[in-house]
Order: C-alpha cells, then sequence, then structure tokens
C-alpha cells in the first residue's frame, strides 16, 4: 500500500480527534464550565426605567470640543456623550459602577481619560471604588492603573505641560481606618504611584485642585470622617486645607481666615480665569461661620462670604464648587437644590425650578459659559440660558433599587423602591418597549421594597425610609393609605431600619409582615398589626444613638437607625416557618408561627460578630433548608458570606468560593433545581449549577453594578435583577440553566427541553418615546430553539432547519456557533412568498405569515451529523380569537399566499416569453413568423399592464395598483391578522381570486398560441420560445 | 476525494497550526493567512463573488456581493424579483439605491471618504504592512467561551466631522486554531458612534483551495442582529468597467 493510501485511512481519524480533542472522554468524568462557556447566550436586557435616572456625582467635559461631555454615576458606571449632552452611553461597564472623579487628558482629550473609582459623596447606600483606570483609545478599552485599596477617589488632575504626572486625591475608606488616604503622584502614566501627602488613617484627601495657570500649585482639602452602620462622623482636628507650590514635594496649611476649631468637609475650587481668586465651602462647628469663603491671594488669606442654607447644607453630600471658565465671579454650589452666585460669592439664588434634589456637581460648555451641565439624584441635566431653565436628559438608565418584586400578570410586573426616586411599578414587557410612560409611582421619597398582593392585582405595598410611610396602594383607582404598624401600649420606640423589611405570604394573601425590632403581622391588608415577636435584634444601646450623628453637623436623617430587623422570610412550605435577619448581626427561626424563636446567630462558622443579615432565603424544597447572606462592608469588612442550613439553622455550611468578588446581599434558589443559586453582590451576579461549589460572573449585557436584590419569575423563569445602578435587569428564561447536568455538558450537541412557545398575537401599535429617551428592552417573542454545543463551531458547514409535520421545510435560520447555550430565535413564521416582478415593489408582499400551531422538527446539520429535536407551538392563550377563527385567518392567508407566488409565476412566464419573442423577432424571421410575434408581445404588454404596475415609484409617484399590488396589499393586511378575516376582506379575496382566474385563462388562451408559433418555428429549425417550469422559479433566487 | 482530501489537509493546517507555537501577532496573522491559503496565493485573487442569503428580522434575502481588488465593492439585494443595488463603491466614491425612486444616488462625502480609507479587499491582513497597518498582541480574551489572541489591528486615522479619529478593530483568533472567530469594531460617526459590533466568523470551508469563512454574524449588545450565510463564492469572475461605478441608469435597467 502507497503512503498516500495511508494516509488515507489515517487523515479522517486525525482529523476528526483533533476537531474535537475531547473525543473519547468518558462523560462521567466532572465537567466544571465557567463565564461565557456556561452561559452562552443567556443575555441580560435592561428594562430601567430611566424617567427619574439616578445619582450622577462628576461631570467633565472635553477641553475643546463642547459636544463631548462625560458624566460619572454614582453606582452606574461612566457615560460619555459625543452630541453635547442629547444622548449618553456607558462606556465603563465590565469595572465597578461607583465612580468618584473623572479627568479629560489636556493633551489627547479625545483618546485619553481617565476614571477614579468609588463614590464620594459619602451617604450609607454609597458602593466602593477598586481603584483607578486610564483608556487611551477613547473609552473603548480600559486598563487598571493601580490604587487598588484606594475605595474611593475624590478627584484627579492633569499637569496640562506633562500629562504623564497626575495627581490623584483618595479619600480612602468609609467604614473604618485606612493608611490607603491621602495624595498620589504619578510621572509615567500610572505605572507607578507615589503617595507625596498622608495625615492619618481616618482623614483623606476629599477634594484636589490644579492651578490651571501653573501646575505645580495645588490645594487640597482633607476631611476626617468615619461612618458605622449606625453612626456618621463628619469633621476633627486633621480636618485642613493645604497648599503645595512644588508639585506636591511640601505641603502647608492655609487657614488665614477660616473658622477656629474642628473643621468638617471642605470644597475648593482654583478660578480658571484668575490663579488668584478661591473659594472654599467650609463645615465648621459654628453655624455662623460655615459657608463660603473666597481668596484674593492664592490662599494666604480669606474672608467669610455666605452661610446660606444651600450653600452649608450637608457638607458631606454637596462640598462642591464650579467655577465659571471665563468669569471669576460666576460660581455654581451643590445643594439640596443647587445654587449660583453671579456676584463672586456674596449672594446666591437658587437654580431653576424643575430640577431634581441633591445636586452634586456642574460643567460649563467650554465655549458658551451659558450652558450648563448639572449632576444630581436625578441624573443630568442642562441649561442653556446660565442655569436659569433646564432639561433632563432621558436617555440615562442608572436607577437604584433596593429590592425587586414580581406579579403574576401578563406580562408579569416588576416592582421596587429607588434611591431618593420613590417606589414603582412597571411591566415587564410593552408594545414597542418599556418607556417612561409604562411606569406607574407608588410611592415617594425614598424607595425600598414594594411588594404586589399575592392575589389582588390591583394592590400593591410599598414604604418610605425608615417607615416613615408604608403605603397599600390601589393601582387601578391611584389612591394610597398609610397602614404602618404604631407602637402598642407599653411599647417601647419602635425602631425601623431605613430599608424597612416589608413581605407578604404565599400561604395568606392578605397577611402582611413588617418588621421594626419586632416582628408585626397583619392578616387583614395592613389595617390591623399584632407582633409575633419580641424584640430579635442585639437591642445595644450603644448604637442608637442617632440624634447625635452627623459630627460636626448633625445628620439624623434615620439612615443610621440600628438595632432593626433587616430581612423577614416567610417559608413558601410551611406558613409557620419564618426567618428573621438583622442589621445587626442575628440570625432568628421560628417554627410555630412566631410562638417561639431561636436564634441561631452563634451556629454559623467564621462569621465575624454583628454582621448585618441582608438576607434569608427558605429553601422551596425543604422547609429545614435556608441560605442566608450576610454583608460585613459597614464593618469595613467587603467579604463575601454565603451560608446554607439544611437542620433549620443549626448548623451552617459556607458556600463562597474564590471565584466570587464583592460582598453579596441577595441570593435567589432556583424553583426547579436546588444546585443552581444566583447570588447578588457588589460588583455583579453570580451563578452557580452545583449548589455552590463553582461560581461563575455573568457577564453577556450586564454592567458590573451592585445587584442588590435577586428574585426569579415562577411562571417565566426569569431572574430579575435589583441593581443599584443600572435599573432593572432581567434574564430571561434561565431554564437551560437548570438542565446543564454533567451528562449533558459532556455532550458534542444536546437540544434542550423546552416548553411551548406561544405564537404572540398582539397590536404594533405602542412606542411613543422620542429620541434620546430611555426605552427598555423588551422579552424576546420569538420561539427559541436551545442547544448546548460542548465546542465552538469553526469549520465546516452548520445549518439549522424547521421542518412541519409533512416534512416540508420552513424555516432556515442561522445557526448559534459559541460553546455553551446557544439560542436561536425564530418567528415562527413561513418564509416570504414569492411576488411577481414589477416596476416597483409591492410591500405587501413583505409580510410573512405565522406557520400554525403543532409541533415542527429542528434539525442542526454539522459537518456530517445530524441532531434533531422537536419544537411545539401553541396559540396564544391570551389571543381574542377562536380556533375556528384563526383557523379561517390562516386559510384566506395562505390563499392569497399562494395567488401571489401564482401571479408571480405567471409574470416570471411572461417576461421570459416576451424576451424570447425579442429574440426571434430580432432574427429577422420570415413574414409569416412576424406577423405571429409582433401582435403576441404586444399582446404581452398589454397582459402584463394589468397584473402589475410598469410605471412609477415607490412612494408619492406609485402608479394605480394593478392585480399584483391588489393582491399583496390584501395578502399583507389578512395575514398580519391572526383571526377571522372581515366579510369586506373576504368578499375582496373573491374578487382577487376571479381576477386572477382570469388572468390565468388569458395566459392559457395565449400558451396555445404560442404552441402554435414554437411549431412553426421548430419546422423552421429556429429557436423555440421558452420559459421556465414553477419549480425551476421557485427554486431561483 | 480529492476535495476532500483538500479541505481536510488545510483545515488540519488550521487545526493543527497552534502547535507551531505562534505567539506573536505577526506569527498568529502569518498562520492565519497560510491556513487560509497563503498569502502570496491569496494575493493572486482579483476578484470575488458572493452568492448568499442574508438573515434579519425573519426575512432571509438573496444578496450577491462582488469585491474587487484593492477595494472595490458592491452589494446587490434580490427583492421580489428586483436587483437593487444596496452599496457600491468604485474606489472613490460610494452609491445606493434609493428605495422611494430606485434611482442610485451617491454617498456624501464623508463615507465615501471613510470607504476609500478603510476598504480592503478580501481580508484585512492580507498584505497588512504594505497598506501600512499595524498588528498588536493585546493578550488572550475569551468570546464566547472560546479562548483566543487578542490582536489589534490599526489603520491610518479617519478624518470624521473635520477630526482625525483613530482607526481600529480587535480581532480574536481561536488559539487552538489560528482562525479568526470575531472582529470588534467601534461605529466611527453617526447616531451609533462609539458603539461596539462584534463580527463573527464561522463555517471555514474550501473553495478552489483556499479557505473562506461561509457565516458571518454581526452582534450588538450581545445579540445577533444580522446574519449571512454564503451559498458560493466565484472567484476572479470578470466584471464590466464600469460595474462598481454610479450609474447613470438604474441596476435594474441596466440588467
Amino acid at each position: 500500500m502507497k503512503l498516500k493510501n495511508y494516509l488515507l485511512l489515517i487523515l479522517p481519524l486525525v482529523g476528526i480527534s483533533l476537531l474535537f480533542p475531547a473525543f473519547g472522554q468518558n462523560s462521567k468524568k466532572k465537567v466544571i464550565l465557567k463565564g461565557d462557556a456556561l452561559f452562552g447566550a443567556l443575555r441580560a436586557r435592561h428594562i430601567g426605567p430611566g424617567l427619574m435616572s439616578g445619582r450622577m456625582v462628576d461631570l467633565v467635559g472635553h477641553p475643546t470640543d463642547s459636544k463631548v461631555v462625560f458624566a460619572g454615576a454614582g453606582g452606574g458606571g461612566v457615560w460619555m456623550s459625543s452630541d453635547a449632552g442629547v444622548t449618553f452611553r456607558p462606556i465603563f461597564d465590565d469595572h465597578t459602577q461607583s465612580i468618584g472623579a473623572l479627568a479629560v487628558d489636556p493633551k489627547q482629550p479625545s483618546e485619553v481619560f481617565w476614571v477614579g473609582t468609588g463614590e464620594c459623596w459619602t451617604r450609607n447606600s454609597v458602593s466602593v471604588g477598586d481603584g483607578i483606570y486610564k483608556t487611551t483609545d477613547g473609552g473603548k478599552t480600559w486598563k487598571h492603573k493601580g490604587l487598588k485599596t484606594s475605595e474611593r477617589i475624590s478627584s484627579i488632575q492633569i499637569n496640562p505641560d506633562n500629562p504623564n504626572e497626575v495627581y490623584v486625591a483618595v479619600l480612602g475608606a468609609l467604614w473604618g481606618d485606612s493608611e490607603d488616604r491621602g495624595i498620589y503622584k504619578t510621572t509615567d502614566g500610572g505605572g507607578t504611584w507615589n503617595k507625596i501627602y498622608y495625615v492619618n488613617a481616618t482623614t483623606g484627601c476629599s477634594d484636589l485642585a490644579m492651578d490651571p495657570n501653573n501646575p505645580n500649585i495645588l490645594y487640597a482639602a482633607f476631611w476626617e470622617f468615619r461612618r458605622t452602620a449606625y453612626s456618621f462622623s463628619s469633621g476633627g482636628e486633621n480636618s485642613a486645607l493645604y497648599k503645595s507650590t512644588d508639585g506636591g514635594k511640601t505641603w502647608n496649611k492655609i487657614h488665614n481666615g477660616f473658622p477656629k476649631g474642628q473643621l468638617g468637609r471642605i470644597a475648593v475650587a482654583v478660578a480658571p480665569s484668575n490663579s488668584d481668586r478661591l473659594y472654599a465651602v467650609i463645615e465648621s462647628e459654628k453655624n455662623e461661620n460655615k459657608g463660603l469663603y473666597r481668596s484674593e491671594d492664592g490662599g494666604a488669606s480669606w474672608t467669610h462670604y455666605n452661610k446660606d442654607f444651600e450653600i452649608a447644607v450637608r457638607p458631606f453630600y454637596f462640598s462642591r464648587i464650579v467655577i465659571d471658565p471665563k468669569n471669576p465671579d460666576i460660581i455654581c454650589k451643590a445643594g439640596l437644590n443647587g445654587s449660583i452666585s453671579r456676584d463672586g460669592g456674596k449672594t446666591f439664588r437658587p437654580i431653576g425650578s424643575g430640577v431634581h434634589a441633591d445636586v452634586h456637581d456642574f460643567w460649563f460648555d467650554v465655549n458658551d459659559s451659558n450652558r450648563i451641565y448639572l449632576g444630581c439624584d436625578g441624573g443630568v441635566y442642562r441649561s442653556w440660558n446660565g442655569g436659569t431653565v433646564w432639561e433632563m436628559v432621558k436617555g440615562i438608565p442608572v436607577s437604584q433599587f433596593y429590592h425587586v418584586t414580581v406579579d403574576n400578570q401578563k406580562p408579569f410586573r416588576v416592582f421596587g423602591g429607588l434611591q431618593d426616586n420613590g417606589s414603582w411599578v412597571g411591566p415587564s414587557a410593552s408594545p414597542g418597549g418599556i418607556e417612561p410612560r409604562d411606569w406607574q409611582e407608588v410611592g415617594y421619597g425614598d424607595g425600598f421594597r414594594v411588594y404586589p398582593h399575592p392575589s389582588d392585582p390591583n394592590i400593591c405595598y410599598s414604604e418610605m425610609q425608615g417607615a416613615e410611610a408604608i403605603w397599600r396602594v390601589d393601582l387601578s383607582k391611584n389612591q394610597s393609605k398609610i397602614i404602618k404598624p404604631y407602637p402598642q401600649e407599653g411599647d417601647p420606640k419602635l425602631r425601623f431600619n431605613w430599608n424597612t423589611p416589608i413581605t407578604t405570604s404565599a400561604h395568606q394573601p392578605d397577611r402582611l409582615y413588617v418588621g421594626s425590632q419586632f416582628v408585626h403581622l397583619s392578616n387583614d391588608r395592613g389595617e390591623s398589626w399584632r407582633k409575633i415577636s419580641p424584640d430579635l435584634t442585639t437591642n445595644d444601646p450603644t448604637k442608637q444613638n442617632q440624634e447625635e450623628s452627623g459630627g460636626i453637623s448633625k445628620d439624623n436623617s434615620g439612615a443610621e437607625n440600628h438595632c432593626t430587623i433587616f430581612t423577614i422570610a416567610e417559608s413558601s412550605l410551611d406558613q409557620n416557618v419564618i426567618w428573621v435577619g438583622t442589621d445587626d448581626g442575628n440570625v432568628q427561626v421560628t417554627f410555630d408561627g412566631g410562638k417561639n424563636w431561636k436564634n441561631v446567630t452563634a451556629n454559623i462558622p467564621n462569621l465575624p460578630k454583628n454582621t448585618w443579615t441582608y438576607h434569608i432565603e427558605p429553601s422551596s424544597f425543604d422547609k429545614n433548608t435556608a441560605y442566608a447572606v450576610f454583608d460585613g462592608h459597614t464593618q469595613n469588612d467587603g467579604k463575601t458570606y454565603v451560608y446554607k442550613t439544611t437542620d433549620a439553622g443549626q448548623t451552617w455550611t459556607s458556600i463562597v468560593t474564590d471565584d466570587i468578588n464583592g460582598f453579596a446581599r441577595s441570593i435567589q434558589e432556583d424553583f426547579v433545581n436546588p444546585n443552581l443559586l444566583f447570588l447578588g453582590t457588589e460588583f455583579g451576579l453570580y451563578v452557580t449549577i452545583d449548589g455552590g461549589a463553582n461560581w461563575s460572573k455573568f457577564t453577556n449585557n450586564m454592567p458590573a453594578v451592585a445587584v442588590h436584590h435577586v428574585t426569579l419569575h415562577p411562571r417565566d423563569h426569569a431572574l430579575v435583577l435589583a441593581t443599584h445602578g443600572r435599573g432593572v435587569i432581567i434574564i430571561d428564561d434561565i431554564t437551560p440553566l437548570r438542565q446543564l447536568t454533567n451528562e449533558v455538558m459532556a455532550k458534542d450537541v444536546h437540544f434542550f427541553d423546552r416548553q411551548p412557545s406561544i405564537i404572540k398575537e398582539g397590536s404594533a401599535f405602542g412606542s411613543t418615546a422620542t429620541y434620546g429617551e430611555f426605552v427598555g428592552e423588551n422579552p424576546n417573542s420569538a420561539a427559541e430553539i436551545v442547544y448546548y454545543l460542548k465546542k465552538r463551531h469553526i469549520f465546516g458547514k452548520m445549518k439549522l432547519e424547521v421542518f412541519d409535520a409533512n416534512g416540508k421545510l420552513v424555516a432556515d435560520l442561522a445557526a448559534g456557533k459559541a460553546k455553551g447555550i446557544n439560542k436561536v430565535s425564530w418567528n415562527y413564521s413561513y418564509p416570504l412568498p414569492k411576488v411577481a416582478k414589477a416596476k416597483t415593489l409591492a410591500f405587501g408582499g413583505f409580510t410573512a405569515p405565522s406557520v400554525p400551531p403543532g409541533t415542527y422538527t429542528v434539525k442542526l446539520t454539522k459537518g456530517k451529523k445530524v441532531y434533531e429535536s422537536t419544537l411545539t407551538l401553541v396559540s396564544d392563550p391570551e389571543s381574542i380569537h377562536t380556533d375556528a377563527e384563526r383557523q379561517e385567518g390562516h386559510e384566506a392567508a395562505m390563499k392569497l399566499y399562494g395567488m401571489n407566488e401564482d401571479l408571480a409565476y405567471m409574470v416570471d412566464q411572461l417576461d421570459m416569453i416576451r424576451e424570447g419573442a425579442e429574440k426571434v423577432k430580432a432574427s429577422n424571421p420570415s413574414k409569416k413568423i412576424m406577423k405571429q410575434v409582433e401582435p403576441l408581445i404586444n399582446e404581452l404588454d398589454a397582459m402584463k399592464k394589468t397584473w402589475v404596475v410598469t410605471t412609477g415609484d415607490n412612494y408619492v409617484g406609485q402608479a394605480e395598483p394593478e392585480l399584483r399590488e391588489r393582491i399583496a396589499k390584501l395578502y399583507s393586511e389578512v395575514a398580519a391578522y391572526s383571526g377571522k378575516p372581515s366579510n369586506a376582506q373576504l368578499e375582496s379575496l373573491a374578487l382577487r381570486e376571479s381576477e386572477l382566474n382570469q388572468a390565468k385563462a388569458d395566459l392559457d388562451a395565449l400558451m396555445k398560441r404560442l404552441e402554435a408559433i414554437n411549431q412553426l418555428l421548430s419546422k423552421k429549425e429556429m429557436e423555440t420560445i421558452n420559459y421556465r417550469t414553477r419549480e425551476e422559479f421557485m427554486n431561483s433566487k | 476525494m480529492k476535495k476532500s482530501l483538500t479541505v481536510l489537509v488545510v483545515l488540519l493546517t488550521f487545526i493543527g497550526s497552534f502547535q507551531l507555537k505562534a505567539q506573536t501577532a505577526e506569527e498568529i496573522v502569518s498562520t492565519y493567512l497560510e491556513a487560509l491559503g497563503g498569502e502570496e496565493n491569496l494575493s493572486k485573487i482579483k476578484t470575488l463573488t458572493f452568492n448568499c442569503s442574508a438573515k434579519a428580522q425573519g426575512m432571509d434575502i438573496p444578496i450577491t456581493m462582488y469585491q474587487k481588488s484593492p477595494g472595490l465593492q458592491r452589494m446587490d439585494m434580490n427583492f421580489q424579483g428586483k436587483v437593487i443595488t444596496q452599496m457600491a463603491f468604485d474606489g472613490k466614491e460610494g452609491w445606493g439605491t434609493n428605495f422611494m425612486t430606485m434611482e442610485a444616488e451617491k454617498w456624501d462625502a464623508q463615507r465615501s471618504a471613510m470607504l476609500k480609507a478603510e476598504t480592503d479587499f478580501m481580508d484585512s491582513f492580507l498584505g497588512w504592512k504594505e497598506k501600512g497597518y499595524s498588528i498588536s498582541l493585546e493578550g488572550e480574551e475569551d468570546i464566547e467561551g472560546t479562548t483566543c489572541y487578542k490582536i489589534k489591528l490599526t489603520k491610518a486615522p479617519l478624518t470624521i466631522d473635520g477630526e482625525s479619529v483613530e482607526n481600529f478593530s480587535y480581532c480574536f483568533f481561536e488559539k487552538e486554531s489560528s482562525a479568526m472567530i470575531m472582529e470588534r469594531s467601534f461605529q466611527k460617526e453617526g447616531e451609533a458612534k462609539g458603539m461596539v459590533t462584534e463580527t463573527f466568523m464561522s463555517d471555514y470551508e474550501e473553495v478552489d483551495g483556499y479557505i473562506f469563512a461561509h457565516t458571518i454574524s454581526q452582534k450588538m449588545g450581545g445579540q445577533v442582529v444580522f446574519s449571512l450565510t454564503i451559498d458560493k463564492i466565484e472567484i476572479d469572475k470578470e466584471f464590466g468597467e464600469d460595474f462598481f461605478s454610479f450609474p447613470a441608469t438604474t441596476a435594474e435597467d441596466k440588467k
């Protein structure tokens, strides 16, 4: 045997084994998939809402191109506009979404910019950062440039003469000491950093300004501050304002004219048009000397100018001054409502009305100071007239949800509350997308938990901060009633958390639970309450002095209320099993509806004392099983704590692995596969399919945003996430994850079992959103074919086809080729009909009728292998049509479909005959032949003119419709409707049918004459006039 | 048999190439081009005709794409038997058909200039050095679960709205085979400016001794927006002189 022949034998085997390295692998071996290899085509969709946007913390613009503006969100990443703020798009989704400071490179402003992470407006719900990032390609890709443990970056200043020299202010940790605080400098564009100034572990750099005319001159504000879960402290001996004149080598306090005593947070700014003019806003001990100070000598001396409420209010939240780049007397001050001075700080006026409260930053257009951008708790606003009138940017969905629930409506609705933006109910799908008009407000203030009544779709419960109000809302009548529990006789003061737990019962529809330090229960929708527990907290009196909170400025908003119940969870298997978690670290459980409670906290191994019990998830498989998630970040502990008990809390096992990044807040167990769990952490969503042995981060269209709460829709299998910065995010249909067993993952190809797909019926109307407004994405309404590929398909053909029960090919789809789960959509429609060729297009022909309900065969051809599955389509259960009506509509549509194709072939015949006849004519035939061919051509032309349009265009120059256009129009109208056609349509159909029959008869008569002509041509040994068969025509493209 | 053997050998070149330990950007790209048929052979090809089906929004539209070296191109769509030139570029200016009038209309000057600056015949990497492009290996990245080499391909900057804009994309070569499976590019103008487009290539098959991807899919935001299945590829088909030029009459009339 020749070598070549051996090769022929061996090569295919080698080829196959190389193509499939796992060939012959033992399927019993444990297959572990992570990341995209596990999730494949599962994809998150964002539904916002964007109508209230969310907290914007820092704004910057391009130094020469005023169309380019950047906005950093408290929890929603970085957004960029290239059109002067009409639209913004996110450019930082792969990284932590908590933003502290942004900066644009002065020399390469279109390419290089910096993001310092970690919000510095240090409210109780603030998230954390993980250092500084830089892009050198206009935000397309980002590189982490260090300061990983800085937690909060308050300012980035770049030397305009040498952009490799950058100063970074690190405010640092909020909940504990940190030696990472201070001022850092790089001279190599972020390659290395030197800490050039440090005060102590409790005092961070809260603001940094560079003299725009001398990069060696810097001003730095240092702030002594601390939060605990139960207190806030602003100010101390170490808060101060410093100046350096030597590029940060030495720093000196510049307090000449400042108030004596302890200082708090200080804001500082240098006028771009006058380096000697500085402004500082100072938090001080005494009311009379806090507020705005001004210096005319570069900080050598200061004069007190203003102590108005808006100037001095809540320094930890509003210490920001922004100066007009051209006029040193025009300054904007952040505040509850924000204010502007046009006389150098002597007097201020409030900025225009209509702007959301809590203003954090401003940006002046570089070319026109009348154009100002503003960032607040309600997003970004633009003013065109110097800050008197403002318009909101409606396309930045950075809403900060604390919690989300779902109901059982079709489509299901989502309910949730937002940081400083009330409580809302909205649909998970809406015609044309989920728009601002689809959302209904069901609470104001800060919103947290909103629960739908389990059986009454008109009722939901909502709340505002610290249970100042708990409402029962009638959604249809838009009525609300306050139904919160009050202390009963002999009760101590009720302690409600800022984010008070409310929950409903799976067993008693009118039942409602609310937690203070006690569990309160109502069985009449909140009309009356009884306590079913003792104080379940540690009741530590040292953690209950909130009226003293705030440091040198009192700040008792209720945000620091402590020793409260934070989570209440009734078992779906037994209404007497209720789990309770408290913010001071207790886990308590009752198995008799509240008669007896057991504190099981001590049974949890390796959990630091008093770690906040954030969420308890009772298992839906076993009433002794539950999951508990603890959040230690308010004790300066960023570790992940997730435990499982299977013995009613007697023992607990950690299910955390190194795969998880960030402290966790919420876990959701799947309702079908107990090993499938979803975990929300500070940096995103994690999923395990093996009960916690391995976790993977979900990233497909999912930003690295804090996920505060996770819920799963029991009917639609949609995972719904309350993100604290990017609104509600949904991952539809997680059922493939349930089926990913080791056996499945070892197969080359596996089709997942699917529930029957619904042939959706609905109106095409909807969508009123205007350009730039955020519109939430709808779920995919097409049928989905879902399969697993062990390996990415790269070489050779891969086809995915759908056949009907008769084996007829009805769809040829673009197959998904990815490793892992693939989802291919099929719009359950036939291919478009063949439509007769004419001068213009018959737009009616671009309608494809739905296939009828039934079982279809799906064939996936991969090289020589064919894999088969089935797909079942059912009628829309919400349909307004009977089966008979639907059938009548389908038959009419298919009749018209056939008529389109009949006429298309007839016209093809005409065209080909005409072409043949013209050829004969051109061949200079005998007079006898000519006498027959010429009238034939004329007749063809006359016939065609009545069949299809032969003049005009596709718009207002269109010709009067001929038979083709009449059939196609009627066809599109009938085929686009799922039910019975109107009587008028059926009459019209009969008329079109008779017209078509007449045309067919005319063609038959013409064909007879053609036959005679062809005989004549044959006799003369000339080429006959031919046309193609219908089959040839149908197979042509 | 001969054909299938050829296919197999070429595929093996592809699949086996990773064993050559291609580590630098140049080596990866060179392995890739070698597997496609070899740079020298590929550069002999002067025209390509792709007969395809485009799948978008539930429709299956017959499309023919024509390419001529160095960067001429044209795409015809077939709607209801009518051939409509959706876009064409003759090396200087681009044009397309207005669907209302069915007449040819020229593209705006900026779009034409962009096409001129960045349109490649067949493959961006073919003759990349001569074309003045630069490539760099940016590490590895998992693309839909498959580990790939990430190569940055940089072309000369473009002028958009009067400003010079960087022009680069990232190309991902499956580590195991060096086959390019995805290109990540960024919209450079218009409403979608800055948005990421991911173009996936698969179904590599042999045509007359060369290897071509036979399926091209585009995703935005993780969602397939467009997919093209190539049924037939013709190499070095002759085109008329003015095949790519802006016509005095419509494509239909011409036909």
